[in-house]
Parts: C-alpha cells; sequence; structure tokens
C-alpha cells in the first residue's frame, strides 16, 4: 500500500474542511439523497461523499457502510483530492498502491473504485464523491459525467449549507445589535443623506417622548432647535462631539450631548446619531461647582491656616490665611520642600508624625510648635494633620491646619508673671509693715501703753491674716491654673496625721481644744507631703476654731478598698444639709460673722478640695445642726513595697525635653527613661517594670513594639501602661492598645507631664491594690 | 565672739526692721548694703562677716548674680550665705538652696522670729 502525499496547501485546504462546520454533524438527507442515487445509477453496494480531515476520512453521508470514519493512511479518497481529474481503480488488486490494503484484502473487499473531488464554496478540495464495488468495473465517459455531476451536485449542497450558516450568524448579530440599541442609555438614531430619519432606539424614542416607531420617516433636524442639516456640511459634523438644544415633541427643549459618524451603504451614506440627555449631568456639574466654589470660599477666607499636604511633607495647595502668617507667597508656599519654616528647634517629630499617618497607624496628629515667618520673626502655633482616607491602599495626602496661638502663649506668660509680679510687690511692702509692728509690740521701740499695744496686736492679727489670704490666693490660681506640680511619694497616713497634728497642737492648745488622732500603721498613700498637710492642718485648724472649749477633733485615716479616708471630725454646732457644699465655694462662709470671728480667709476649703482632687482623691462633708461635722477626704493607697522596688517606671520617650519633665514630675518613683522601643525591650529583660509610660512615635520601631511584648509574656500582661503620645488614636486602631483594665491614652496636646505623674501615681496604686487584694 | 551681718537688701524699709530686729533681739552688728556693687564694697571694706543675709529680687544684679559676685570676689566660699524672698512658690526654696545657700527665709518675717531663724540656720550649716 502507498500512503497519498499530503497536497500543497494542506493547511488551507483543512481550515477549509473545518470551516464548513459539517465534521460530526448527523445524517442530512441533502448529502444522502445524493449517495442515494449515485448507488442506484452506477449499482453498486457503496457511495460516499467524503471529508478529508488531517488524520482521517470522515463519511458526511454513505450508502453500504456500518461506520462513517477510518483512517486517512489507507483511504482511496485521500488520493482523489491529489487532482482536479476522477480516479478510477478498475481492479484494486493491480493498482500497487492499494493491492493487499486493509480495504482491499478485509471488510469492505474494495476491488473496485472512483472517486471525483468535491470542492469548498471557497475552492479547496475539501473531498470526494466516490463509488465503490466489490468487482472490477470500467466506466464509459457518460458514467465518468455522470460521476461529475454528482461530485458537482455535493458542491452545490455544501455552498447551500454555508449560505444557510451565514444567514443564521447575520440573525444573531442583528438580534445582539437590537438588544444593545434597545438596552444602552444613550439615544441611537440612524437617518440619510436628505436628514430622513430610518431608525431610533427606545431611548431615543423616550428622550424626544414619541411613542415606538414614531420617529421614523420625520426630518432629523425637527429634533433639535437652530440645526439645518446640509448634505454638504455632513462632514464637518461627523465624529465631532458636539452639544444641541434638543426638542422633545411637546416642545420642551434639553441640553443633548451627542456624536455623529457615518456608513457608507451601496445607495449613499448612513448616518448615525448617538446621543444623551444631559440634563441631570449639567445639574450634578452645576451643583459640584457650587459646592467647589463654597468650599473653595471656606479655605481661602478661614482664619486659620489651612494646606493640603503630600504625607511626605511637600505643600500641594495652602490658604491666604497660612501664607499670610508664615510671610510668604501661596506660590512659594506651593513650592515649598517641606516642614517649611519651621522654627529650627522644632522641626524634629513631624516626620515621625507623618509616617504614621502614611502607615495607617494613626488618622491625625496634634502638636505644637514654633514656626518661624519670612521675615525671622517665631510664631506659637497649633498644628493639626488629618490623613485623608484612599479607597484602596494607604493615604497618601493630609489636611493640615495652623493655628496661631501666640496670643494664648502670651497670655499664658502675663499670667505666670502677673503672679510672680503680685507675690512680691504685695509682699514687700507687708514685710516693712508686719515687721515694724513686730518690733513695736515686741517692746524694741520701747514700752507701749495698754490701748496702743492692743491696736498694734490688732494690726498685726490682720497683716497676717493679709498675707495668709494672698498666699492662698497664689495657691488657689496655681492649682486651678493646672501649673502647681504635685511632687508625689509614699508616705503613710500615721505620719501625715502626725506632722498635722504637730502643726495645730498649740493653736488646739489655746482653744482649749483636745486632739485625738488614730490611723491604721500599715497605711501608705500616695500623696505630696506639703500639700496633703496644707489640706490637713487648715482642716484640723477649722475643727479646733469651730469646736467650743474643753471638746475635742479627732483625726482618723482608714482604709477603703484601694483608697484610704481620712476623717476630721469637731463636735462643734455643725453645719446645716443646704450648705455642705457652699462651704467649698470660695470666699463662703456659712455665717456672715464667721470670717472676721475666725480670721480665715474663706480660701481654705476650696483650696483643700483642690489639691486633694489634684491627687485624684474627693472631699466632702458630713454634718447635722448640733452634732458636729466631719470633713472626710480619699486619697490613693500606695504599697508600702513600693518604694524598694528596682526600675518601677519605665518611661520610653525619645523626645529627651519630655523625658526629663517627666522624670521631674516623677522624680520620688525609681524612674528609668529610654528613647527607643529596642531600648526598651532590653529594660524590660533586665528588669521588669512596674508601669510603662510610652510613647508611640519612636525612632526605629514604634511603640506598639513595646506594647506587644508585655502583653505577649504572662508575667507582664497586667502591667499598666500610660502611652503618651501626640497620636490621635480616636479611630485608629485603639485595639492594639490592649484593654482599658491596663492601658490609659493621654494625648499630648490636652495633657501636662504634671497629669502624667498624677495618672502614673493613681495607676501604680490601683496596680499595688489589685496585687495585694488576692492576700486579704 | 565676731558677730558681724552683711544685709543687703534694695529696700530701706525692710533694711531698718530687719536691722532693728537683728541688732536689739540678736545681738548682730549689722551693715547694710543695697546692691550687688554695695555689698562687694562693703565686704572688702568692713568684712570679715559671720553670714550674709541676701534679698533675691533686686534691681540689676539679683540675688543670685550677687551671690556668684560675692562667692568670686572677696566674700570667698565658706561664709553662709542666707536667702531672703518674697517669692517662695514651690520649687523655689530648692532651686535657691541649690545655688549653695545655707538657708531661705521667707518675707514677710516676723522680726521677732528672725533672729533665731538665723541662729537655726547658721546652726545647722555648721
Amino acid at each position: 500500500v502507498i500512503e497519498a502525499p499530503l497536497p500543497p496547501g494542506e493547511a488551507g485546504r483543512l481550515s477549509a474542511v473545518r470551516a464548513l462546520g459539517l465534521l460530526e454533524t448527523p445524517a442530512d438527507e441533502a448529502f444522502d439523497r445524493i449517495t442515494r442515487v449515485a448507488a442506484a445509477a452506477f449499482d453498486v453496494p457503496i457511495a460516499t461523499v467524503t471529508l478529508i480531515d488531517q488524520d482521517r476520512q470522515w463519511h458526511k453521508s454513505c450508502v453500504g457502510l456500518p461506520y462513517r470514519e477510518g483512517p486517512r493512511a489507507v483511504s482511496f479518497c485521500a488520493h482523489t483530492i491529489l487532482e482536479e481529474a476522477t480516479l478510477v481503480v478498475s481492479d484494486t488488486e493491480l493498482d500497487p498502491r492499494f493491492a493487499g490494503g486493509p480495504l482491499v484484502a478485509g471488510p469492505p473487499y474494495i476491488r473496485f473504485y472512483a472517486g471525483h473531488p468535491v470542492h469548498a464554496p471557497t475552492g479547496e478540495r475539501i473531498g470526494t464523491l466516490c463509488i465503490i464495488d466489490r468487482r472490477p468495473r470500467r466506466l464509459d465517459g457518460e458514467q465518468l459525467q455522470l460521476l461529475r455531476d454528482l461530485a458537482a451536485w455535493a458542491e452545490e449542497e455544501l455552498r447551500r449549507h454555508a449560505m444557510s450558516r451565514a444567514l443564521d450568524r447575520v440573525h444573531q448579530s442583528e438580534t445582539f445589535l437590537r438588544a444593545i440599541t434597545d438596552g444602552v442609555a444613550e439615544g441611537i438614531v440612524t437617518f440619510d443623506e436628505h436628514g430622513r430619519i430610518l431608525s431610533a432606539n427606545p431611548a431615543a424614542e423616550a428622550a424626544f417622548r414619541v411613542t415606538p416607531g414614531g420617529l421614523a420617516g420625520k426630518g432629523i433636524t425637527t429634533l433639535v432647535s437652530d440645526v439645518v442639516w446640509d448634505r454638504a456640511g455632513a462632514d464637518e459634523m461627523v465624529d465631532e462631539r458636539q452639544e444641541m438644544v434638543g426638542r422633545r415633541s411637546d416642545g420642551e427643549t434639553f441640553p443633548l450631548e451627542l456624536v455623529i459618524s457615518q456608513a457608507e451603504i451601496p445607495d449613499g451614506r448612513l448616518f448615525v446619531a448617538i446621543g444623551q440627555d444631559v440634563t441631570e449631568r449639567k445639574r450634578v456639574e452645576a451643583a459640584l461647582r457650587e459646592s467647589e466654589r463654597r468650599f473653595r470660599t471656606i479655605f481661602d477666607r478661614a482664619g486659620i491656616g489651612i494646606a493640603l499636604v503630600e504625607l511626605g511633607g511637600r505643600v500641594l495647595e495652602a490658604n491666604a490665611a497660612l501664607a499670610e502668617m508664615l510671610g510668604v507667597t501661596r506660590e512659594e508656599l506651593r513650592r515649598a520642600d517641606r516642614d517649611l519654616l519651621a522654627h529650627p528647634e522644632d522641626t524634629d517629630g513631624d516626620l515621625a508624625l507623618l509616617r504614621s499617618l502614611r502607615e495607617g497607624r494613626a488618622d491625625r496628629y496634634r502638636r505644637e510648635k514654633r514656626y518661624r515667618r519670612r521675615d525671622g520673626h517665631d510664631f506659637w502655633a497649633q498644628l493639626t494633620v488629618t490623613a485623608l482616607p484612599e479607597p484602596d491602599g494607604p493615604p497618601r495626602l493630609g489636611i493640615a491646619m495652623i493655628e496661631d496661638i501666640t496670643r494664648r502663649k502670651d497670655v499664658e506668660r502675663l499670667k505666670d508673671e502677673f503672679v510672680s509680679v503680685v507675690s512680691h510687690e504685695l509682699r514687700t511692702p507687708l514685710t516693712s509693715i508686719r515687721g515694724s509692728l513686730g518690733l513695736v509690740e515686741a517692746g524694741v521701740t520701747g514700752e507701749l501703753p495698754g490701748e496702743a499695744a492692743h491696736m498694734v496686736s490688732m494690726a498685726i492679727a490682720n497683716t497676717d491674716r493679709l498675707v495668709r489670704l494672698i498666699n492662698d490666693m497664689l495657691d488657689m490660681e496655681r492649682l486651678q491654673s493646672g501649673r502647681s506640680e504635685l511632687s508625689l511619694a509614699p508616705v503613710t497616713a500615721a505620719d501625715l496625721i502626725a506632722q498635722a497634728a504637730q502643726v495645730i497642737v498649740a493653736v488646739a492648745g489655746e482653744h482649749e481644744v483636745e486632739l485625738q488622732a488614730e490611723a491604721a500603721a500599715e497605711l501608705v498613700v500616695w500623696a505630696d507631703t506639703d500639700r496633703i498637710l496644707q489640706a490637713l492642718t487648715n482642716l484640723l485648724g477649722n475643727a479646733v476654731k469651730f469646736s467650743p472649749p474643753g471638746g475635742t477633733v479627732e483625726i482618723e485615716a482608714a482604709a477603703d478598698g484601694r483608697r484610704a479616708i481620712f476623717t476630721v471630725r469637731d463636735h462643734g454646732r455643725g453645719i446645716p444639709p443646704d450648705q455642705l457644699e457652699a462651704v467649698f465655694e470660695r470666699f463662703r462662709q456659712v455665717d456672715a460673722s464667721d470670717a472676721r470671728e475666725k480670721g480665715g480667709t474663706g480660701l481654705g476649703l476650696p483650696i483643700s478640695r483642690a489639691i486633694v482632687e489634684q491627687h485624684g482623691g474627693r472631699m466632702w462633708a458630713v454634718s447635722a445642726p448640733g452634732a458636729g461635722t466631719e470633713f472626710r477626704f480619699t486619697l490613693p493607697l500606695a504599697a508600702s513595697a513600693l518604694e524598694t522596688r528596682s526600675g518601677a517606671v519605665l518611661v520610653v520617650e525619645d523626645d529627651a525635653g519630655v523625658g526629663e519633665l517627666l522624670r521631674r514630675v516623677l522624680r520620688t518613683v525609681d524612674v528609668r527613661v529610654v528613647g527607643s522601643a529596642e531600648e526598651a525591650l532590653e529594660a524590660i529583660d533586665a528588669a521588669p517594670p512596674a508601669l510603662v509610660v510610652l510613647d508611640l512615635v519612636l525612632p526605629g520601631r514604634d511603640g506598639f513594639a513595646v506594647l506587644e511584648r508585655l502583653r505577649a509574656d504572662p508575667a507582664l500582661e497586667r502591667v499598666p501602661v500610660v502611652v503618651y503620645t501626640a497620636l490621635d488614636l480616636e479611630t485608629a486602631d485603639r485595639d492594639r492598645l490592649g484593654d482599658e483594665e491596663t492601658t490609659t491614652v493621654l494625648f499630648k496636646a490636652d495633657t501636662t507631664p504634671q497629669d502624667v505623674g498624677r495618672v502614673v501615681a493613681a495607676e501604680l496604686a490601683r496596680a499595688d491594690g489589685a496585687r495585694l487584694e488576692p492576700a486579704r | 565672739v565676731n558677730r558681724r551681718l552683711l544685709l543687703v537688701d534694695d529696700d530701706a524699709d525692710i533694711r531698718e526692721v530687719a536691722r532693728l530686729s537683728l541688732e536689739r533681739i540678736g545681738g548682730w552688728a549689722v551693715v547694710e548694703a543695697d546692691s550687688a556693687d554695695a555689698a562687694e564694697r562693703r565686704v572688702a571694706a568692713d568684712g570679715p562677716f559671720t553670714t550674709v543675709l541676701l534679698d533675691v529680687m533686686m534691681p540689676g544684679a539679683d540675688g543670685p548674680a550677687t551671690l556668684r559676685r560675692l562667692r568670686d570676689g572677696p566674700l570667698g566660699a565658706e561664709v553662709p550665705v542666707i536667702f531672703l524672698t518674697a517669692k517662695v512658690q514651690r520649687g523655689d526654696r530648692e532651686r535657691l538652696e541649690a545655688l549653695g545657700a545655707a538657708g531661705v527665709i521667707a518675707k514677710p518675717f516676723d522680726p521677732v522670729a528672725l533672729p533665731d531663724e538665723v541662729a537655726q540656720i547658721l546652726g545647722a550649716a555648721v
């Protein structure tokens, strides 16, 4: 057997075979009719219409064969398609190409074969029409012609098949196009060269308010105002997006945006207008412009400086107030690099803070810093930077608000100066007055007659009262302005009571009042001894003054949970219930005669209460008329072991100035100050702290690293942490800070290091209370 | 016993009151000066002194500045100096003692008690 070679252009032929779309299709009467006629006309048992595929022959139709395909290698038809001519093999056993082959020696036992090539509509020889017999035969001229006609018939059927497939495709694509034109929001109108409308989609019909099909045949210019359709000018209108005034069937006009395109068709040109009613868009645009204008106005006219900044530090946009504040033009601001004109000593800090915004660790930060005007003049400003969230990814931009707070700072300074001047200027003349009177009374200037001596001692008593009043007023001012610093230390309640009694014992003796003190020996509180003594002596002094001669004043301290309660009790006339709060008001006395009678300043109780509140405690009065009065106050308890604990408080703060302030505020506690998270981790490993004061923004790893280290260790997870940060954590991941039981957050903008000292004292006391509790 | 005290204060009335108190009640020999310059001259002319009572708030050179000048000058490092101040707020006392003063006495002072206060500070300083 000799296998047929591949014909030239086999690749193109194969794709033509497949393009027919006939392979593997079911039997088709159109082709079966041909093979039936062939078998009958030639009186043969087998006739086929065969396609030659890559490795096989496939019979689109066959008579006399039980199968529809066989290998191409042994195929007769594979030889037929090599030439235009009919292939006739009269006796296969005499032809070396086929003799002894499987189709000859075995079923279907082919002895005779005649086939003519069949062409695709595109010309390729894609297969054959053939007849087969099991005995040798010859074909005469008429029979050969008949075989060619049958092949031509098969080709005709192929053409018909291709045509029907093409029609299907056209129909499909038309359905597809209609679905699109019916579904789109844009109006689509087709019209001819004369401006006559051929079709309009539902969107167009809706926009012009006509019934379906109601636009066909109308002039295109009826749809728009002030446009003349001019065939010669059509070219200029084509492919340009343009705005026109659309006119609906009821006469209403609307803004119409459209594009006209054209297509060449056999009898001329076709135009397609695709347009949209942009009324809504115009309205939104106008609203946006208005809103933009309003915000622009706010931005431009705002009294505080506002800038849009890249979180890398570059200024993108700045308002007039900021430019004026800094003494530069807005243009200069836009070109400026980072941290423009910040005071040379205040340039650090912002970059790290900006980084934390960029990395999404915070949404906002606030700090006070100095800026330097172009003219070299410095001013204080409060800076707030808020990150602008991005829909995807970390924020890139932020809004910086810069408020000149020079005036506020000036007022603070003036107040400080005033306080200082008052204290000096008032005390200086009082020194001479008090001194002179004291010397006269002491007899240094000679013996005084009785009445004069009385007058002088009265003058001395009132001078002393004036001095106390000045002292009290200054105290009150300092307590209220929050500039009074506490130096907290663990101290026993018994000590405090003993010292206060020591101060007051002489006065008590004068009033013939007995002092009785009682305090649990182990009671240790966190207190600024001087300040608490001031409060205690004040209460004791009052109690003594309001006690009847021969009476007693009791002073006690007892534990109450995590606090100590101090009680000063007298057995005087008492305070009416409606006056129990009033006694803590400034210059308020229960009875108008009290002030003169008892020599008070009217500030003792308000000051005492302010001092206790500064310690985190409370002060109140309990009384019943005629049954005496109790003044009570609370202080946080401290464990006595605290003093001996090493490295009790670990301060993690990279700003050396703030670190030093904290060290001073906490000076009575053992404090370690470190400047980075890495050092903090080392310090924690070296000696577990009792409490950590933590800045979140640090060089290198941030404060969260320290928090995570603490919280991950069962031995350290309950260590109180006071986060002291400039970051605004309102919405940032507060979860990472841990629960509120152990973590307290203080914002640098709102709190002073003194506040930190107070919180640290309270937290230490609380932690100690918690630690001691199970032992009780 | 040499009990000489240099009193430095710009306020003449206060100097007079303090002098009377210290001389009549305390038995001191008091020399007055109204400024740092005067104090330097007095130390040079009338020294040596047992102690110096030095006002803090003075025009020109204030108490601490005067103290430095006296220490660097004729007074030397040994003579105890006591500050007198009308500005006794928290921290002021510690700050003044840190400058090398033996003690601080607040104004207004009780003239009867002043010599005792001075004696107490000097007793502790010895």
